[in-house]
């Protein structure tokens, strides 16, 4: 019977509790109200404060900045939510839909930009009282955050200029070199790869692989490829994908290529092995990928320059939603000034987050992005990314499709290696499938 | 004299319990390593990496997160299992017009995905200003399809209707017959429909993910995603803070496997 009592109070006292609790307000950290209503709150009173938000998944960049940026800025308070990758877009969807109130800055993934674009919710920053000129951004990225006409709605955290790291030691073993320029030499082509990987996993014994994952490679000459995805009402399925396919096919066949998922602990755990030699490089790569899996791999990487040619991969821009009050718009461009086009802010993304900013002047000085990097024998790896790569970069125009096409790609990256019997035609059918599946405006053509 | 079990029995009993306690055992295993040592080796015994992962997921508004979901979920199950007896005993007490079509509504409310209806949710919370608190959280379970139907269920099978007229003509009102007399006929099915609440709230993904704009309102689940950056998860953090996450639900789950068996068996074997 007491038991009984002590439980109903027990349960009581939760439910005032939770009517106390959900009917209060509570302090603006806590309970801030968010619906779209209340943004004059946001202004608060004591010291003149202008908090703003921010959604982002990249807690790597948005800590280090905001706590920087904010101890340098009193006066504005940057409150931020970590929003995973795969969850955002749909976020930011929904709520548009909803009515519901937009951060302030929002994260902008390059591979669903033209989507952002088509939202309609974003800041002009070519237009007053931002007044940004795209031309003091690097050539191949100066547009990508552009709509058709004219307006720029965010800008890169960072540039992605891409290469392909390998192991010294390993390099060494099978190739007699591991001089970035010599190896360079020894694969001029996709076909080189071919043939070397093939030896490579012949002298091993079948251990031994030039690539660990097909969808790591698939990324690579993806991305490096500059074929138009879309023109007018079409989607280049095929014409994008076929070289593609056509590679990953003989790669499986040759055993170039291993089975790993790419991206996955799996995967990321073969940096630190002795089985496989190459992996396809974005700058943040280095930090996030090989240092971080291969902590005592120093003195034993490289990075060179692949048959393709330099290119881009992954990278976000940031934008101000025009939902945002003016004082939050302000406070948001002062961040995103001293981020992107001020000398703290770049100082501090560097030196934090291993990002370096798109805009040009900063590399007029050859200690910002240069020096030899110790962890890769030495070799000069922000010189060689960001003076040789970033350079020589070209890329498509960005489609509404990327991101679908995208997920394609990986999913046949995939089914390369799961299904050994699988042609390029057969892939491509299958892609194509996937596209009519994923593509349903009836105005878009796939071929 | 109670039966022996066959040997066979007891085998077949030990492979289904470790098929079903590995997962927990690698868990907890895995949360003892590195999140980049987890994948490099099979890591069935533990390491000593526990101490840094459970500090990751200490340093983060873990407590605040673990307070809100057992808020959250303790709210939600109380009034959800309240109202859904209350419409069970209802429905079984009283007659009223549209009785069936009620019945159905309540079964057609179960066949919706809760995707479908969230847009239309999200503006109902803007209107009434609950987004950015708790509430949205909560409120989605106060009328529940399935907790109501579960209790009609149950209610029908197991309370005779005669308890209640015999209460009736003794002169007890209907609050008294209902917490005094119902409540206690029908409390595995209570106890049931609590545990299956609690969890579901406790688990819930996708409307926190479209509620929560501030960390302050994170939920569990919330919260163990959110340990990754753009290019690193820690699955170690992500594993302890998961470990920590299922305290409550094997408590409820130890407290309750009774009633909870009692429960989902009830008026499964006819006689």
């Amino acid at each position: 019977m007491k038991l009984k009592k002590v439980t109903a109070m027990a349960m009581t006292a939760v439910l005032a509790l939770g009517m106390l609790a959900g009917c209060g307000k509570g302090d603006s950290k806590d309970t801030a109200k968010s619906d779209a209503g209340s943004k004059d709150t946001k202004q608060e009173a004591e010291g003149d404060v202008t908090t703003i938000t921010y959604w982002g998944w990249d807690t790597n960049w948005y800590e280090p900045m905001f706590e920087k940026f904010m101890e340098e800025n009193p006066d504005i308070k940057i409150e931020a939510t970590n929003v995973a990758y795969s969850d955002y877009f749909t976020k930011i969807q929904q709520a548009i839909a909803s009515g519901s109130e937009l951060p302030t800055m929002v994260q902008q993934s390059c591979t669903l930009i033209a989507n952002y674009k088509e939202l309609g919710v974003f800041e002009d920053l070519t237009s007053d009282p931002y007044n940004v000129d795209p031309d003091i951004f690097f050539d191949f990225i100066k547009d990508r955050a552009m709509t058709e006409d004219g307006q720029l709605i965010g800008i890169e955290q960072s540039v992605s200029p891409s290469a392909i790291a390998y192991k010294r030691d390993l390099a060494k073993e099978y190739f007699g070199t591991d001089d970035p320029e010599e190896l360079a030499a020894l694969f001029q082509s996709t076909d080189d790869y071919i043939t070397k990987g093939k030896e490579v996993n012949e002298k091993s014994g079948g251990d031994a692989y030039l690539f660990h994952s097909s969808g790591a490679v698939a990324e690579w000459l993806y991305f490096a490829d500059s074929t138009e995805l879309q023109t007018g009402d079409t989607v280049n399925f095929t014409e994008k994908m076929t070289p593609v396919m056509d590679t990953l096919v003989k790669m499986r066949d040759n055993k170039v290529v291993d089975t790993f998922e790419n991206g996955t602990p799996q995967a990321n755990a073969t940096y630190a092995d002795d089985n496989h030699l190459f992996y396809p490089c974005p700058n943040w790569a280095i930090s996030y990928y090989i240092k971080a899996n291969d902590a005592d791999g120093e003195g034993n990487w490289g990075l060179m320059m692949p048959a393709t040619g330099g290119y881009s991969c992954g990278g976000c821009s940031v934008g101000i939603t025009n939902t945002s009050t003016d004082a939050e718009k302000e406070a948001a461009w002062r961040f995103m000034k001293w981020a992107f086009l001020e000398q703290g802010g770049v100082d501090t993304a560097k030196e934090s987050t291993d990002y370096y900013v798109p805009t040009k002047e900063f590399y007029e000085d050859p200690s910002y992005a240069s020096g030899a990097d110790p962890f890769f024998g030495g070799q000069d790896v922000g010189g060689f990314l960001y003076g040789e790569i970033a350079q020589s970069i070209v890329i498509p125009t960005p489609s509404i499709y990327d991101q679908t096409v995208i997920d394609i790609r990986d999913l046949l990256a995939n089914a390369v290696m799961s299904d050994s019997d699988l042609d390029t035609q057969a892939l491509i059918d299958k892609g194509l499938e996937e596209c009519a599946n994923r593509i349903t405006d009836s105005d878009i053509k796939v071929k | 004299m109670k039966k022996l079990a066959s040997p066979l029995s007891y085998v077949l009993l030990v492979i289904i319990s470790f098929i079903s306690l590995f997962p927990f055992y690698m868990m907890i295993t895995m949360s003892t390593y590195k999140t980049e040592q987890i994948f490099q080796t099979l890591p069935f015994l533990p390491s000593d990496y526990f101490g840094q992962n459970i500090s990751t997921v200490f340093q983060s508004n873990f407590l605040q997160s673990y307070g809100n979901s057992l808020f959250i979920s303790v709210v939600s199950m109380a009034v959800c299992v309240l109202v859904s007896s209350m419409v069970g005993y209802a429905m079984l007490v009283y007659d009223f017009k549209f009785k069936k079509a009620l019945m159905n509504f309540i079964m057609l409310t179960m066949m919706v995905p809760t995707q479908i209806g969230i847009i239309g949710y999200m503006i109902e919370m803007r209107s009434l200003h609950l987004t950015g608190t708790l509430w949205p959280m909560i409120l989605l379970w106060f009328a529940n399809g399935f907790g109501a139907f579960w209790m009609i269920q149950f209610i029908n099978g197991s309370m005779p209707m005669e308890i209640v007229e015999s209460a009736r003509i003794d002169g007890a009102g209907e609050l008294k017959i209902f917490f005094g007399m119902v409540f206690p006929c029908i409390r595995p099915g209570v106890l049931t429909l609590c545990l299956l609440i609690f969890l579901w709230s406790w688990n819930s993904y996708l409307v926190p993910l479209v509620f929560v704009n501030n960390e302050s309102l994170n939920t569990i689940p919330i919260f163990i995603k959110s340990l990754a950056n753009a290019y690193r998860t820690d699955y170690g953090a992500q594993l302890s803070g998961l470990l920590l996450a299922t305290i409550p639900l094997l408590i409820m789950f130890i407290c309750g496997s009774k009633s909870f068996i009692k429960g989902l068996t009830a008026g499964a074997v006819k006689g």
